[in-house]
């Protein structure tokens, strides 16, 4: 994906509730990709250079597994913000 | 969607005034995306101007793009030092090293007193700056390779094409007028070596050449 496209598809599958800023995100990409965590490549498109960027080969399974960390984290989130938890709080 | 020359000029003289930028690719990468962007937002029935200032903002005008170039040098820079470290750590095992090495020691210590000291030392100094110059050629174009750089790549070919067809064959004349006053020994082990320096490079040459410059990463769609 570019990084236009990249922008486009976090606001549809969001339906435009998160919105990655441009000017935000092609920094990221860059810094991703000087990590060697994200390989990128060139192609020609309608007369003008675009940079594609894909997960590194070797970093999928980092990947998968950094999801994976931050699903668990969201859900530890949801754990202490649902309103059950405060009720059984007592205040001295 | 086709834009006009004026609307393409338009466009690239607002990224050009942004910021000065040491890297074409993200000049290319920006016009890219002010294309696209543009597009995007004609299709929703905005004009030209209003599409143009819209994606601009989006990227937080001037102050977004400075960040964006500034990433990509900060990234250039990172991946520069780790391939620099496997650089290193690739040459000091290799056979070249121990070439280049003792053949500075023996220039160096002069054990035969063959030659007189300060030719010596200016042998060491030439032999030394060309070593040098086409491990850092070689090491530059192997790094535009990795960072998919195509116009530093074509660059730095120049520079390492030079030194392995023109520059390293000269070297090797004055190093055999040196190493001939040895015995035969000496002379066929370090004339050896030095053909298979030479040799070595060549043969990396083709190799990267034919890998990243005669069948290029960039693909006409």
């Amino acid at each position: 994906m570019y990084g236009y496209e990249i922008c486009q598809h976090v606001k549809d599958l969001t339906s435009g509730q998160m919105r990655v800023t441009e000017g935000a995100l092609y920094p990221a990409l860059h810094n991703m990709e000087g990590e060697g965590l994200l390989v990128s490549h060139s192609e020609i498109v309608e007369g003008r250079s675009r940079k594609y960027y894909a997960i590194a080969p070797d970093q999928k399974k980092y990947a998968v597994n950094h999801s994976s960390r931050i699903q668990d984290f969201i859900t530890q989130l949801q754990i202490l913000l649902n309103p059950s938890t405060f009720s059984d709080l007592k205040i001295n | 969607m086709n834009l006009t020359s004026d609307q393409q000029k338009t466009i690239y003289s607002l990224i050009d005034n942004s910021t000065s930028y040491d890297y074409l690719e993200v000049r290319d990468e920006l016009y890219d995306h002010f294309v696209s962007g543009i597009s995007d937002c004609r299709d929703r029935g905005m004009s030209f101007t209003e599409s143009l200032n819209f994606t601009y903002n989006e990227l937080g005008g001037q102050e977004g793009m400075c960040r964006i170039e500034a990433g990509y040098i900060k990234m250039t820079k990172n991946l520069g030092r780790a391939f620099n470290k496997k650089f290193a750590r690739e040459y000091f095992r290799s056979f070249r090293w121990l070439v280049a090495i003792l053949l500075a020691v023996l220039i160096t210590i002069n054990p035969y007193e063959f030659l007189p000291i300060p030719v010596g030392a200016l042998n060491v100094i030439i032999h030394g700056s060309v070593i040098f110059y086409g491990l850092m050629s070689f090491r530059n174009w192997r790094l535009a390779g990795e960072l998919g750089s195509y116009y530093n790549e074509k660059k730095n070919l120049k520079a390492v094409t030079a030194y392995n067809f023109y520059i390293a064959p000269m070297m090797a004349v004055p190093a055999f007028t040196f190493i001939s006053g040895h015995s035969h020994g000496i002379f066929l082990f370090v004339s050896s070596a030095l053909l298979y320096c030479i040799l070595d490079y060549s043969l990396s040459s083709i190799k990267y050449m034919k890998r990243n410059w005669l069948l290029p990463e960039i693909k006409l769609v």
